[in-house]
Formats: structure tokens, C-alpha cells, sequence
């Protein structure tokens, strides 16, 4: 069963993003258009972010334009800025390995191009090497909107994800489904 | 030396064939070629050394306008281009230099992989060669991305030897045949142009990329500690040795300055030089049979 993300999801992600930070509230902005970028992110940066998340969610998880657009769209601006320059550096790993823009290529390739750029491997770092700031901006950055949704964050099994109060009560309950 | 320049020389038609094949097979595959469970295949760096240890200095600039020709194709120009094309030409170059002269692995024999004492030395020679290209790729990396030398080394040496050592025999073998049947090849095969190096050429990319590694990762080390961790055990004036803001994270201020002169070095010692076609040259080689 695939489990598509929609902007709904992104919507409550990015709520749960700021209580998390102690935001007291959040705007969240959406366009309708799926083909524009959404503030210093570009229609091209959305789509590689979108190729992205095709290789590192699980195969069960889709990411839509629109999710994507929304979560990176209402970052701040200055941290739409690094992922709109990590989005190049990857961009930039993709061409010299492959020839072609990160999001141009098909699955296997991009896969292959991320290990050979070491970004399985590196440590992230919002301003170190080029791969350590890919890994930060956009990889652990998707990987954080998939698990403060609820719906993302249950396919593995978080029940209490980061942002939602309830986790004091799902930890005091015994487990419905346990054989032990 | 001039009768070496001349073995050295390759007609330009089959130079410009050789940089085209390299150019289209990495502008057609990209250098990235997916293997499951295995670090992916690079098609260029895998035809670095078999080119050259076919046609020689000709074959190893091939490979580096190649590589240079094949992202300009792709409108993906760019100084990662000309660090990929540099380090591939040296790992050609070294490669073909190699062969032949290896203690203990030299077969004395022109290269056509059909002995199991031929497969010995090409793996030998890839791997030596190898180092050395590794080497160059990882130290430009370093200056153009950042990152961790010792990363970049086993990243790029898994892939650079897998390569080379599926795609070489699928070449070597076959061309060897067919190349026969060329007049003037007769004259140029590695051991009638004389390859040789010295033990220098060796050792000095092999001392590169060992040291270089051990830097990385022990400063990577340290950082990740931290200071805090040095003071508290009394090792205080030891910090400023691993400090980020003064050698860069894992070392790597200090393992761009030190690659830059040790590059100048390894391209000191392969200088051209005055190289005697090999005595070994008239040894009977399987396609002689």
C-alpha cells in the first residue's frame, strides 16, 4: 500500500516542526500552482527536492510536489537559501558523475550518485563540505518532514512523534499488539 | 629520447577515435553505473588504464579529453571536470608506466591478459596506479567539496579498481587480437615504447594517500572528542594541533598544502625520461604462437 504525502501532511509536519522549536504560531503559505517554486526555492529546486524523497523514503512512502512545496516553501528565508544552495551542490554531484541535473535521472542512477558523493556516509553539517550540507538541508531535512507527520511517523512506528502531546499516555499504555 | 617520442606518438585519427569513445561512453552512461550491493561501476576510470596500456601517453590523454569532451557534451563543464580528467590521465599514466616493471609480478610480456601471470600483474599495476589516481582525486575533492580525505580514498578506490577490473579485460582482451593485425602496432606496444619507473613513483603515492589517511581520520578523531574531553585530562596545549579553525576539519588546510607539494612530487618523479624500449620486448607473447 503507498501512503502519499499531501500538503495536508506537510501542513502538519511544519506545525509540529514549530511547537517543537516553541514557535508560538505559524503561517503557512500554499500556492496552487505545483509548478512554481515558493520563496528563494525554484520550481526546479521543488522537483529535485521531490527526486530526492524518492530515494530516501521508504518505497511505501510517496512524496507529492505539493508536500514538498509546502514544508520547504515555509522554511525561513535564510534556510531556504542553504537548501536552495545545497539543491545546487547536488545538482553540481549529479553532472559530473551523470551529466544531468539530480532530478533527470532515473532512480538507480541518483541512488549511485548520492553514494558516490559520500552523502550515506558523511556526517551532516549545515556548513561543511558539499556533501555534508546535502545530507543536512535536503536529505535529513526531508527525513524530519516525513517523521513529524503523523502518518509518516506510524509507518514506523512512532506513536508520539516530535510536536504531538499524547506520547505521555501511548507510553504509560501496554501495547495493544504485543505477543510478550 | 626522440625515438621514444616517436613509439610514444599514435596516428591523430586513432587518438581522436580513442577520445571519442571515451567521450561517448561517459556522456552515455554518465560515471555512475548502478551495481547492487557494489560500489558503482565508472566506465571512464575503467578504461583509463586499458587505453594507456595500449596505446600509451596517447591513450592516457585520450582518456583525460575524454572525460573533458564527455561533460562538455552534457553542458556539465565545470573544475570538478578538470579534477576528474587530471586524476584519471595520472591513473592512465602511472598504469601504463607500471607495467612491465614490477618486482616479483612483471611477466616481461606485453599486456593480453591471457595468463594467469598476466591478471597478477594487471592487478598489481591497478592497484598501484590506482593509489596514485585515487590519490590526485581525493586531495582535489578536498580543495573543490571539503570532506574527509580518508572518505574520499575508500570511496574512490573501490570504485576505481572494481572498474578497471571488470571493464580492462573486456578490453585488453579482444583489442590485443585485433591490433595485431595493425602494421604499425608492432612498434608501439608497451614494452617496445619502454615503460619503466622507479621505485619513487611508487612509493611516493602510496606514502600520499597512507598518510594522508591517517591524518584525516586521527584529526577527525580528535575534533570529535572534542576540546573540552583534552583539557579536562590535562592535554590542554594539545588542541591547538587539532583545532578546525586552524587545520580545518579533519586536517584539511594542512592535507591540501601537504598534497599540492607532494603532487608536484609524484609528477617530478614520471617526468618524461630517456626510457630503453624493454630487452624483454623480443620474449614470445602468446599472439606469437
Amino acid at each position: 500500500m503507498t501512503l502519499t504525502l499531501t500538503r495536508r501532511d506537510a501542513v502538519a509536519a511544519l506545525v509540529a516542526g514549530s511547537v517543537g522549536v516553541g514557535a508560538p504560531a505559524l503561517v503557512v503559505s500554499e500556492d496552487d500552482d505545483p509548478a512554481t517554486g515558493s520563496g528563494d526555492l525554484s520550481g526546479a529546486d521543488v522537483s529535485t527536492l521531490v527526486a530526492l524523497a524518492e530515494i530516501v523514503y521508504p518505497s511505501e512512502v510517496e512524496a507529492t510536489q505539493r508536500f514538498v512545496r509546502t514544508y520547504a516553501g515555509n522554511f525561513p528565508e535564510d534556510r531556504q537559501s542553504a537548501v536552495a544552495e545545497a539543491v545546487g551542490l547536488l545538482d553540481d554531484g549529479a553532472r559530473r558523475y551523470a551529466g544531468r541535473d539530480f532530478a533527470d535521472l532515473p532512480a538507480a542512477q541518483r541512488g549511485a550518485v548520492l553514494r558516490r558523493m559520500g552523502v550515506d556516509t558523511v556526517e551532516s553539517d549545515p556548513t561543511g563540505s558539499a556533501p555534508a550540507r546535502v545530507r543536512y538541508h535536503l536529505v535529513n531535512s526531508l527525513l524530519y518532514a516525513l517523521f513529524t507527520t503523523p502518518r509518516g511517523s506510524e509507518l514506523v512506528g512512532i506513536q508520539n512523534p516530535k510536536g504531538y502531546p499524547g506520547g505521555y499516555e501511548s507510553q504509560t499504555r501496554a501495547p495493544e499488539d504485543d505477543d510478550g | 629520447m626522440s625515438e621514444t617520442m616517436d613509439r610514444e606518438s599514435l596516428p591523430a585519427g586513432r587518438t581522436a577515435a580513442i577520445t571519442a569513445v571515451v567521450a561517448l561512453v561517459t556522456g552515455a552512461t554518465g560515471r555512475v553505473v548502478p551495481l547492487p550491493g557494489l560500489p558503482s561501476l565508472d566506465l571512464a576510470a575503467g578504461l583509463a588504464v586499458p587505453l594507456a596500456l595500449l596505446f600509451g601517453v596517447a591513450g592516457a590523454l585520450a582518456v583525460a579529453a575524454g572525460v573533458v569532451l564527455g561533460a562538455a557534451a552534457t553542458f556539465s563543464l565545470s573544475w570538478l571536470t578538470a579534477l576528474d580528467a587530471a586524476a584519471y590521465a595520472a591513473l592512465a599514466y602511472v598504469g601504463y608506466r607500471l607495467w612491465g616493471v614490477l618486482p616479483a609480478v612483471a611477466t616481461g610480456e606485453d599486456p593480453t591478459l591471457r595468463s594467469r601471470e598476466q591478471w597478477v600483474e594487471f592487478a598489481a599495476v591497478t592497484l598501484l596506479a590506482g593509489v596514485t589516481g585515487v590519490a590526485v582525486l581525493a586531495w582535489g575533492t578536498l580543495v573543490l567539496w571539503g570532506g574527509f580525505f580518508h572518505a574520499a580514498v575508500l570511496r574512490e578506490l573501490a570504485v576505481v579498481l572494481l572498474s578497471t577490473m571488470v571493464v580492462g579485460p573486456a578490453v585488453i582482451h579482444p583489442a590485443t587480437a585485433r591490433l595485431d593485425a595493425l602494421a604499425d602496432y608492432r612498434d608501439r606496444t608497451p614494452l617496445a615504447r619502454g615503460t619503466g619507473a622507479f621505485r619513487g613513483c611508487v612509493v611516493v603515492p602510496v606514502a600520499w594517500i597512507l598518510a594522508g589517511s591517517v591524518v584525516s581520520l586521527v584529526l577527525g578523531l580528535a575534533q570529535l572528542v572534542g576540546t573540552q574531553t583534552f583539557v579536562r585530562h590535562g592535554y590542554g596545549d594539545l588542541v591547538v594541533l587539532f583545532d578546525p579553525a586552524v587545520v580545518g576539519a579533519g586536517g584539511r588546510r594542512i592535507l591540501v598544502v601537504a598534497g599540492a607539494a607532494t603532487l608536484a612530487l609524484v609528477a617530478a618523479t614520471y617526468a618524461p625520461t630517456d626510457r630503453e624500449p624493454s630487452t624483454e620486448q623480443s620474449t614470445p607473447t602468446p599472439r606469437d604462437a
